[in-house]
């Protein structure tokens, strides 16, 4: 036991997890490549343990230890040396406080990773939204109305559905059961002019229109994978029928996009009609409620609502640098008696109820040229503080031990 | 030791807070209420980027009934939302093909556009509008004429040579597209089928759904008709359609048509005037120029007047009721000349 303490509170240890370190961002950064960068993120660093890794191509069959477990190990270490070899005394204070800034940094690194979480906010002028929206999860979602004013949704995070289980929930008066998942997915429109050599997917819903096509995962940054699953919905009076649930119906972005494609070659209203058969909403009714599904980016609700009211989106004269991007806000929060206006522009976000908004993008409106659009990037980040206390706290603390050693070493020559 | 066992505890407390921490990152399934919100498809105007949830699937538009003659062996399917008229064929070999009528927005100006969308669609690259002209042959369609063409590739929907051959017959509110594509083989052989298939169609108004524009019949309207205007038997897509007195050689018609929409502007809508009349189009200032108001009490309404090459046309377009009226009046310059005031006599009047 003796042995198993001495090493971990063992300096070399210190050494071996920092080479580790060293060799796992060097190994992550280069994989990065391969397997794009939100991936390589996951993989290598917020995970315990990494089976292989891909070195510029070539798939390395040797484990290596991951993100958290070298954070973790190194956190320990620290402390555990700390407690060994550290005696209290003020001619060590400065030490002290360099191995706390350092712990706070650890976990402070450690709490952002695990819960914070970035989300946008993207809304054209005039436009109240009161919830934001990952670019890159997805949820599936089931929206019944509860009264004239609200809805009541069930939320499955896209993780939880495996092809072939089935997702049951109390909220649900029936069961889903998913006979396809794709991660990603191409459409096409069904278009009478268009090939129809295949029969649709179903005959419910979206799928009368669109084909969804399996795709090959996308690890590129520029780009997103966009899941569909099939399901086959089972009451207990019976088959509700088969639908195909879809990023491309339920992400607003997506069906902007389709919109914009098919009008630059069919012209405006039919490209409308298009979009509005891809967007349009797949219910089914049980005991005379009607239960809405969708695949929609997943949502983070806020207690508050937030108004657009003016985009300013100036560059310098004969050039496409931006010099403003200005978003002006109404924020209404029923529970504070709130309602005031902000300005949100570069390098000058909102800090507001424990959110940050970043003024990210600025654009038009698809449907209306007239109006601006602006997407907020939404960070929570409860762990903020701690790399400022972290980097402070290390500062201070060489500081304040040079200076021990300064004044010691003086005195001595004094003496002398 | 008690100072090495707070040690050791300290150490092991913060390992397991780190794996607790690492745990907590668990999905779940969550219920929450929130307020309920205005969908938004790109034809709406409501919550935008909010899920479609209030909306209902759009119904198919109002559409003309078609009569036609079905080739043997050709097999009639329900039509879905963009086509008024599917077929199956199955060859001898079991291999397959399909036909249909959909009607589209005009694109009589968008031709190279639409060949090179199902070029895309056949696994073929872009061409330019000289080589797109080239490719059109004209045919006999309905009572009209149409542009065909056809194209020959490969498809990943399907396994084997494929074929498609299209006609697009333009008119002034509509694009009719006649398609038959599948195995090569068939497509070929059923080709003369095919253009005997479009040649027998015909458009009946009478059959119309329900939810066209509502049009009063134009004898118990309260349109002011001149008693010398003879009314014919309207267009594919008219509501109206009258022959007015001809003037030295010059004759001249009436035409009205009727949309839910004001298909996409007076300057769309002038610019297709202009195109008919073989003008060059106009941008916004030029349309201010052209245009003059029909009548003060109907705001919106514009009046022009436009010739070329012997061809004038007077046109209205009329707000009127959450519907568009379309009113053409176009022929010989002499004819139109003398019926001018008749006709925006009638273009104002209530219908």
């Amino acid at each position: 036991m003796e042995k198993i303490w001495k090493a971990i509170s063992s300096l070399k240890l210190t050494v071996i997890l920092l080479g580790f370190g060293v060799v796992l961002v060097f190994i992550g950064t280069v994989a990065q490549a391969d397997e794009g960068l939100y991936n390589a993120q996951e993989r290598y660093f917020k995970h315990w343990f990494v089976p292989y890794f891909s070195f510029f191509g070539t798939k390395v069959p040797v484990p290596m230890p991951g993100g958290y477990f070298l954070g973790t190990a190194l956190l320990v270490n620290l402390v555990a040396a700390h407690f060994t070899r550290f005696k209290w005394g003020w001619k060590k204070s400065g030490i002290f406080l360099t191995h706390i800034g350092v712990i706070a940094l650890l976990v402070g690194q450690l709490a952002t990773d695990l819960l914070s979480r970035e989300t946008q906010l993207r809304f054209a002028e005039g436009e109240t939204k009161r919830y934001s929206e990952s670019a890159m999860e997805y949820e599936l979602a089931i929206v019944t109305d509860v009264d004239a004013d609200t809805e009541e949704v069930v939320s499955i995070p896209y993780s939880l559905i495996k092809a072939g289980e089935e997702i049951k929930h109390e909220k649900l008066p029936f069961t889903l059961k998913v006979k396809e998942l794709w991660k990603n997915t191409d459409t096409s429109f069904r278009a009478p002019m268009q090939k129809q050599d295949k029969a649709p997917i179903t005959t419910n819903g979206v799928a009368q229109d669109f084909d969804f096509i399996q795709a090959a995962e996308t690890k590129k940054m520029e780009e997103k994978n966009i899941p569909t699953v099939i399901v086959d919905v089972v009451a207990p009076k019976g088959d509700l029928g088969t639908w195909v649930l879809s990023g491309w119906s339920g992400d607003s972005l997506l069906v902007e996009s389709i919109h914009s494609s098919y009008e630059r070659s069919v012209g405006h209203d039919s490209a409308t009609r298009i979009s509005d058969l891809l967007s349009a909403p797949q219910s089914v009714e049980v005991d005379g409620k009607t239960y809405t599904m969708s695949m929609r980016p997943a949502r983070a609700y806020k207690p508050y609502s937030m108004t657009l009211l003016k985009t300013t989106h100036t560059v310098y004269p004969g050039t496409e640098i931006p010099k403003d991007f200005r978003s002006r806000v109404r924020i209404e929060n029923p529970e504070s008696k709130e309602n005031r206006e902000v300005d949100i522009y570069m390098n000058t976000p909102l800090r507001y109820e424990g959110l940050t908004f970043y003024q990210y993008q600025m654009g038009k409106d698809e449907l209306d040229r007239s109006r601006g659009t602006s997407t907020l990037q939404v960070v929570r980040n409860p762990g903020w503080l701690t790399p400022y206390v972290g980097c402070a706290l290390v500062g201070i603390g060489l500081v304040v031990q040079f200076m021990i050693h300064l004044v010691g070493f003086v005195s001595k020559r004094r003496t002398a | 030791m008690v100072k090495r066992l707070t040690h050791k505890v300290w150490s092991f407390a913060l390992a397991s807070g780190c794996l607790a921490l690492v745990g907590c990152e668990q999905e779940s399934i969550r219920v929450y209420q929130a307020p309920k919100e205005t969908a938004r498809t790109v034809s709406g105007h409501g919550d935008m980027g909010s899920a479609p949830s209030m909306v209902e699937r759009p119904a198919p538009p109002a559409r003309p009934k078609l009569t036609y003659d079905v080739p043997t062996g050709w097999s009639e399917a329900a039509p879905n939302q963009v086509s008024v008229a599917n077929f199956t064929i199955i060859g001898a070999d079991g291999k397959t093909a399909n036909a249909s009528i959909a009607p589209l927005p005009p694109l009589g100006n968008r031709e190279t556009e639409v060949v090179n969308m199902w070029r895309q669609q056949m696994g073929l690259s872009e061409i330019s509008p000289e080589e797109v002209g080239k490719l059109l042959t004209e045919v006999d369609v309905a009572d009209t004429k149409g542009k065909l063409f056809e194209l020959a590739g490969s498809s990943t929907a399907a396994e084997g040579p494929q074929s498609i051959i299209t006609v697009m017959q333009h008119t002034p509110e509509t694009s009719w597209f006649y398609k038959i594509s599948g195995d090569e083989t068939l497509v070929t052989k059923e080709k003369s089928n095919f253009l005997a298939f479009i040649k027998s169609v015909r458009f009946d108004r009478s059959g119309s759904s329900a939810s066209a524009p509502s049009v009063p019949a134009t004898k118990a309207s309260g349109w002011k008709i001149p008693g010398e205007w003879q009314e014919v038997a309207p267009g594919a897509m008219q509501v109206a359609k009258f022959q007015v007195p001809s003037q030295k050689d010059a004759t001249a018609e009436v035409t009205v048509s009727v949309f839910p929409s004001d298909t996409g502007g007076n300057l769309a809508n002038v610019n297709r005037w202009r195109g008919q009349l073989k003008l060059n189009p106009v941008d916004e200032s030029g349309l201010g120029k052209l245009v003059q108001p029909l009548d003060a009490q109907l705001p919106g309404a514009i009046l022009v007047d436009m010739e070329n090459q012997g061809d004038r046309m007077v046109g209205a377009i009329v707000p009127r009721g959450g519907q568009w009226y379309f009113y053409k009046l176009r022929g010989g310059p002499a004819a139109v000349e003398a019926q001018k005031a008749a006709f925006v006599a009638f273009a104002r009047s209530e219908p």
